[in-house]
């Protein structure tokens, strides 16, 4: 008995989010596919216990799902364009289930879907969350520090636009493409960042998305491993998430210099490595790809002692030029700071607009770096009292009081 | 699906329907994108509204009725005309508004009609 509830339990981890897009893009109507699976999922507990689980326990659930969403068309009668597809696609369920075929992949679909034009940025990773790894509201608003409430109303909303608007269940056209995957790769990114925002705090470790985005960036990756920048994004989450347990002791922050290699996932970094490569194949240049190979040259330095110094200079050169962003200009100054260029990177600081700079926590910490190599403590003194009143969590701001502490006595 | 895609010019653009020599080069387009769009798509109706100054507003109150002179003054772009057209989904629907004139310096509003 317990078997059957393993394997129906086993059966929604690995395959929700395909079987979600098999039947959403029969239907067009995401809810109702989600709605029918949830019901099938349900019959399954009730009745593999008893009967045992079948043969195929993925099509058995797309045809109990089917079903549902065929009763649902008729019972409605408003969609009875959808009903002849769906005949379709329980004739095909049929067929997988007898040849027990594995049914075709069609997450990519869904990742498009979720990360259309016409929906709202802000819900797009969520909703990636939700129908591709079938994370519930609840979890997904824990993480982006929204109520249970609030988060399920926007995901429903969503998924009413996808219905409402037929935004269509097929690959963008080809010159589309890349706009598309970049919107796609940056909700996936966007999970990972919510998932980092809670490692410092104390909040409940439920709201780490950190594997759900790597999930999802192996998964693109996979599905169209063409496109260089989706192996870039899975090789710079895999650099990032290998030195997580590195990155603290005993609460305070550890500088990626002074990290225990002891503490660094090797397994993570191969991969990560190996995902980089695979990026550089595919010759085209990109954002995720170079920052991916700046961490690459990051753990280099440590594991192999190269003197990585100029590389990582010239890697951030070239992010500046592709993508300008705060953090890729910071970064940047920073790089120039670790190769003994300080006035070099005070300027690239300085160039940068106020309005972006005033309550960047970042820019103001490598300019208090800076400030003090270049001996004007008192500006530097000022610079890390930004920094620290900006700093969100206790660690990095140990860390800064005590490079502030460093300065000496300093005249005010 | 049916879908509304209303035209919004810019204060620039409706100033241009009163200016002779870039009158013609401005209609041109609009005639260029409406033959286009009937030849694409069935058009259910469509149709060029007077300049916005001519609008009026009308609301009712506590039972008491408002007329006011003028477009609704929310936002700077005016709605200058309408294409009622049907189309497959919103991803057809968003390649025949980004042909539209309006597009250029103002925007298209691109609305699903209901279906109750």
């Amino acid at each position: 008995m317990n078997d059957a509830r393993a394997i129906a339990e086993e059966t929604a981890r690995a395959s929700y989010g395909r079987l979600l897009a098999w039947l959403s893009s029969r239907s067009n109507d995401v809810a109702a596919a989600e709605d029918a699976l949830a019901d099938a999922f349900r019959a399954a507990l009730e009745t593999w216990p008893e009967r045992g689980a079948p043969n195929s326990p993925e099509a058995w659930l797309l045809t109990a799902a089917r079903r549902k969403l065929i009763d649902g068309s008729r019972r409605k009668n408003t969609y009875k364009d959808s009903i002849p597809a769906l005949t379709l696609a329980a004739e095909e369920a049929e067929i997988a289930m007898r040849d027990e075929a594995p049914f075709p992949d069609e997450r990519l679909k869904l990742l498009f879907i979720c990360a259309h034009p016409a929906i709202d940025a802000g819900v797009r990773t969520p909703l990636m969350l939700q129908t591709v790894l079938g994370l519930d509201a609840a979890r997904i608003a824990s993480a982006f520090l929204v109520s249970p409430a609030a988060m399920s109303g926007r995901l429903v909303r969503a998924k009413r636009k996808i219905k409402a608007a037929a935004i269509p269940f097929e690959p963008p056209e080809p010159q589309a493409w890349g706009p598309r995957i970049g919107a796609v790769l940056e909700a996936i990114y966007a999970a990972y960042g919510a998932g980092w925002d809670e490692i410092d705090g104390s909040a409940n470790a439920n709201a780490n998305l950190t594997g759900e985005a790597i999930f999802l960036a192996r998964l693109t990756a996979n599905l169209i491993p063409d496109q260089g920048e989706t192996w870039g994004l899975l090789s710079l989450m895999l650099h990032a998430e290998a030195r997580r347990d590195a990155r603290r002791k005993d609460g305070a922050y550890m500088p990626l210099g002074e990290q225990d290699l002891a503490l660094w996932n090797q397994a993570m970094i191969d991969e990560a490595e190996a995902a980089l490569a695979r990026a550089w194949k595919c010759g085209q240049v990109g954002a995720y790809q170079i920052e991916a190979a700046i961490q690459s040259a990051h753990v280099a330095a440590r594991l192999k002692g190269h003197d990585t110094t100029v590389d990582i200079v010239l890697l951030y050169e070239k992010l500046n030029a592709l993508a300008p962003t705060a953090g890729a200009a910071v970064g940047y100054a920073g790089a120039l700071a670790a190769a003994g260029r300080f006035e070099d990177g005070f300027k690239v600081l300085d160039a940068m607009h106020p309005e972006q700079t005033k309550n960047y926590q970042a820019w103001w910490a490598v300019r208090a770096h800076i400030l003090n190599k270049l001996e004007r403590k008192n500006e530097a003194k000022i610079a890390y009292d930004r920094a620290i009143g900006l700093a969100e969590d206790e660690a990095t701001r140990r860390f800064l009081a005590a490079k502030r502490a460093a300065l000496g006595k300093v005249r005010s | 699906m049916k879908i509304l895609m209303l035209a919004h010019e810019t204060p620039e653009d409706f100033k241009i329907r009163d200016d002779k020599e870039k009158f013609d080069a401005y209609m041109g387009e609009w005639y260029a994108f409406s033959n286009q769009l009937a030849e694409d798509v069935d058009i259910v109706a469509s149709a060029a509204l007077e300049k916005p100054e001519t609008a009026t507003v009308v609301s009712v109150r506590n039972g008491e009725r408002f007329v006011e002179d003028g477009p609704y003054p929310d936002t700077k772009e005016q709605l200058g005309g309408f294409f009622l057209i049907d189309v497959e989904n919103i991803d057809e629907a968003a390649k025949h508004a980004a042909k539209c004139p309006a597009a250029k310096n103002g925007c298209v509003d691109v609305s699903i009609i209901a279906n109750h």
